[in-house]
């Protein structure tokens, strides 16, 4: 009996063995070069591109030799493993308040500076070029600003931008075109009236763009997910661990109803709002009855009452990873999902499930199936809401995906260099091949579509169009707006003071005396909601309970 | 002798009467220097053979210095050092622009806490929850823990298997137990009770506490187990055969002869349990990492994630800090009082 027991406590034991991984084994190095070191984490990018990297950084300059370094767990807590790296280059997701770091983090503002690239943006050694990396970033303006943590007149750089992500909705392309679920009957357009030359154009109201034959409004939007619970369909599918993803999108939704000016006010608090006027610290708590909080209720009031979410979306158990093969296996049942919310990243992080329903038909096989962007429709003529008087497509980009060089490094002249390289017009290009990704810089993937996949195809459409703008917001608390840097961010009341801002887009409190409860998760908030209680209405109400003019002047003066 | 005393001169006699009581003082200075002396040296343990260890005796203390090196060290570092570094961070407040801890000598730290659990929604909740927790892993855990510690004391019926599997979760990691759960909240349970569109309980704003604390009594059933049935097995055999004897029921024993024997061990527990109240939490993180839902804060959980969880910043430290001298302020006089209720139950010497 003893033993038996033995025996099943050391299996019980075991169990704990499955949460762990292998020892990832550095490459055997080349005593006779010059070793690079470069620490990379699981992001859902892989090491292929880096590999690449190497091989074409090691054939032009043959004495330096990279040497990938695989971590998982260790850089789960971001720039803090700078404390005790021993790599030279570390690639991370983490946040571009580097204060507790400077004695970790090389300064990169020089690095920038360096005139390394010719016309084309190859890669000409240090000091042989006409460009320089920051004239690469500049391109993107606002991505520039994120990454930039002096001044606008004295700019600071002790990252580089990794690559850039664009986070919201995903279609199934296949799927709409099968359902024909394109150019619905009924679809009114942004003019809100059907039967005109519009009705099918959007929300950019423009023939010919990425957004043709989907809903230009939210009274089209309504259709259309009438038109999918009709046949069966289970349209969303999210992450049910990660809450941030779901609430990520809906401030998408406020984001393109405000607009970026009126949006980033919620993070700067210093500004004019085109509602009420001047904002600042006496008066901030207004933006709680912005009118974009109350387009964005009513989006989450549509999917969670409607109950226009697959099983697994409301479940702790659901990852994202999860989420990712639910919303892919979906088309091969009888409630296929429309839309995936995450990052782009999402289609090389899901390649293992690519792999698995190729076996099923290669049309499943990743590359095959397309996906589109679906981006946020206009309100306009929605009962109840102000129309909705931006017009631009705001895209959101997370910008967490940095490049870090150890200020202990060894090897500084070396490191410069590989990090110059890594950037030129080739290295740029061959990444987006490799991962399907973009990069905040100046490069031309034009003559390489072809070789990407459908939805990177998409993405990079969306972020070349007129008619959108990138959106760069880090983790919380920053929000890169037109005169804002990523330090002055910090700087904000809203920085300064991130306890009490917490939960800012969607704390509210419902109800009455000791039934007032506070709520904070609209999706999940009114999906469990059985009485009815909770809805867009009380909801926005409840911004004014949970955030009032005297509870912000008790806090502030 | 009176010739010895002729043949002196009479400069000499007189000398000798003069110096006489100053030799007798300087005598007793002497004596009075010696004797000092001799407390002294016997004060300081010079009289005292040095003891000289064997071999055997060294190479223990070398041994034992070894093993408590490490944690005395870690003790002062982590402990001592850290608290008197939070009582001046309490007063401290960090400058963002110059990336630099100011000192700010009042207490506006202390009165930010009051603040927001006042006006920010949500943060009353919070409180209501760290009660809540604490009574209920003192009160109801501890009840069930030591009824099941009594019955496995009673050699119920597969009592030792009970034993191992009660004793698993404080084995195997928690974020094992955690999946588990989860895993049967979500899809086992809806097939237990025959709803397949069950929603999660676990994600249930009306619920999502209550199934944390349910998963602690799971994981607190084995909390205390070898500490009760240890103190258990201290009551006298010849003790029970007589109330056996006498037609002593099951809980007349426990109440009234196994209880004030383990009650002094029991109240061990329930003392160092109070510092839960501000420091606990029903493993929220291992659910929900960084993205618990508000009804499920403690305040170990919220103060967790100002520092190093996904809200963490510096210029929340001092904040934190003054907020843990508070609990502090709060906790430590409640402990000595629980001691002290606890130093007036019975304590039975066996």
């Amino acid at each position: 009996m003893k033993k038996l027991l033995c025996m099943f406590l050391a299996v019980a034991l075991l169990l704990g063995l499955s949460a762990c991984k292998p020892p990832l084994a550095v490459d055997d190095i080349d005593p006779t070069k010059t070793q690079i070191y470069i620490a990379i984490g699981d992001n859902g990018v892989g090491t292929e591109f880096l590999y690449d990297l190497k091989a074409a950084y090691e054939a032009y300059n043959s004495e330096v030799e990279i040497v990938p370094v695989q971590k998982d767990a260790e850089l789960s807590n971001g720039v803090d493993y700078m404390r005790s790296a021993t790599e030279d280059i570390i690639y991370v997701n983490g946040s571009n308040d580097f204060s507790q770091y400077e004695n970790y983090i090389m300064d990169l503002t020089d690095l920038t500076n360096i005139k390394a690239y010719d016309e084309s943006g190859e890669y000409v050694g240090k000091g042989n070029g006409v460009k320089s990396l920051a004239d690469k970033m500049k391109v993107y303006e606002n991505s520039y600003k994120m990454f930039n943590v002096g001044t606008a007149e004295q700019p600071k750089f002790m990252s580089l931008p990794w690559f850039s992500s664009v986070f919201g909705l995903w279609y199934d392309i296949d799927l709409f075109e099968s359902g024909h679920l394109y150019n619905l009957q009924g679809y009114t357009g942004i003019d809100g009236i059907s039967g005109t030359e519009d009705d099918f154009y959007g929300p950019d109201g423009q023939p010919d763009t990425y957004d043709d034959g989907l809903p230009g409004t939210w009274e089209d939007m309504k259709l259309l997910l009438n038109e999918m619970k009709g046949k069966g369909f289970k349209p969303f599918t999210f992450s049910g661990m990660h809450s941030w993803m779901r609430n990520w999108w809906l401030e998408t939704v406020i984001l393109n109803y405000e607009g970026l000016n009126d949006y980033a006010l919620n993070y700067s608090f210093d500004g004019v709002d085109s509602d009420f006027g001047t904002i600042d610290s006496t008066n901030g708590y207004q933006l709680k009855q912005q009118e974009g909080k109350k387009a964005m209720l009513l989006v989450a009031e549509e999917i969670a009452k409607g109950g226009l979410y697959s099983n697994g979306s409301l479940k702790t158990t659901q990852t994202h990873l999860m989420a990712q093969s639910e919303f892919l296996d979906s088309t091969t049942t009888d409630e296929p999902s429309a839309f995936l919310i995450d990052g782009n990243w999402w289609e090389y992080e899901a390649r293992d499930t690519f792999e698995r329903m190729a076996k099923i038909n290669k049309k499943f096989a990743r590359g095959e199936r397309r996906f589109g962007y679906f981006p946020v429709p206009r309100f306009i003529g929605t009962e109840g809401l102000k129309d909705q008087e931006n017009t631009v497509q705001y895209v959101r980009d997370v910008s967490g995906y940095l490049i870090l060089v150890n200020k202990n490094t060894k090897v500084k002249e070396e490191v410069e260099d590989f990090l110059l390289f890594a950037h030129s017009e080739t290295s740029l290009r061959n990444f987006t091949k490799t991962t399907n990704l973009f990069c905040s810089y100046d490069y031309d993937m034009s003559n390489d579509l072809k070789s990407l996949t459908p939805l990177a195809r998409s993405v990079y459409e969306l972020i070349h169009d007129d008619n959108v703008e990138m959106a760069y917001c880090g983790p919380e608390v920053l929000c890169v707006s037109d005169g804002l840097t990523a330090q002055e961010s910090l700087l904000s009341l809203r920085g300064k003071n991130n306890t009490f801002f917490d939960n800012w887009e969607w704390l509210a409190t419902i109800g009455e005396g000791i039934n007032a409860r506070s709520y904070n998760d609209p999706i999940r908030d009114m999906a469990f909601d059985e009485n009815g209680q909770i809805t867009a209405a009380t909801w926005f109400e409840g911004y004014a309970e949970a955030c009032s003019e005297q509870t912000w002047n008790t806090y502030f003066h | 002798m009176e010739g010895n005393d002729e043949k002196k001169t009479l400069g000499e006699r007189i000398g000798g009467v003069i110096s006489r009581p100053f030799a007798k003082v300087w005598r007793a200075v002497k004596d009075k220097m010696y004797d000092a002396s001799v407390w002294l040296h016997h004060k300081s343990g010079a009289d005292k053979r040095k003891k000289k260890f064997s071999g055997y005796k060294k190479s223990e203390l070398r041994f034992l210095w070894a093993i408590f090196i490490w944690p005395i060290v870690c003790f002062f570092v982590g402990y001592v050092a850290t608290n008197i570094n939070s009582f001046f961070l309490a007063f401290q407040e960090y400058n963002v622009e110059t990336d630099e801890f100011t000192f700010i000598g009042d207490f506006r730290n202390f009165t930010r806490i009051f603040d927001e659990l006042r006006i920010v929604p949500g943060m009353m909740q919070m409180i209501f929850n760290s009660i809540i927790y604490y009574l209920f892993t003192t009160v109801i855990c501890g009840a069930i823990s030591l009824y099941i510690s009594f019955m496995i004391y009673k050699n119920v019926p597969c009592g030792k298997f009970f034993v191992v599997i009660l004793f698993l979760p404080a084995i195997v990691s928690n974020i094992v137990w955690v999946l588990i759960y989860k895993y049967f909240i979500e899809y086992g349970l809806p097939v237990l009770v025959g709803d397949s569109d069950m929603m999660s309980l676990i994600l249930n704003p009306n619920s999502s506490f209550e199934m944390l604390l349910l998963f602690q009594l799971w994981l607190g059933f084995g909390g205390n187990l070898l500490i009760n049935t240890g103190a258990m097995m201290r009551v006298p055999r010849d003790c029970l055969e007589a109330a056996s004897l006498e037609g002593c029921s099951l809980w007349r024993e426990f109440w009234q002869i196994t209880f004030p024997v383990i009650f002094q061990t029991w109240g061990v527990g329930i003392i160092c349990g109070v510092i839960t109240l501000f420091s606990g939490s029903p493993s929220t993180y291992a659910f929900f990492g960084n993205d618990a839902p508000m009804e499920t804060y403690t305040f170990g959980y919220y103060f967790f994630q100002i520092i190093v969880g996904g809200k963490d910043t510096e210029l929340n430290y001092p904040y934190a800090a003054a907020a843990g001298l508070m609990f502090t302020a709060v906790v430590a006089p409640i402990t000595f009082f629980v001691k002290w209720l606890f130093g007036k139950g019975p304590n039975v010497e066996v």
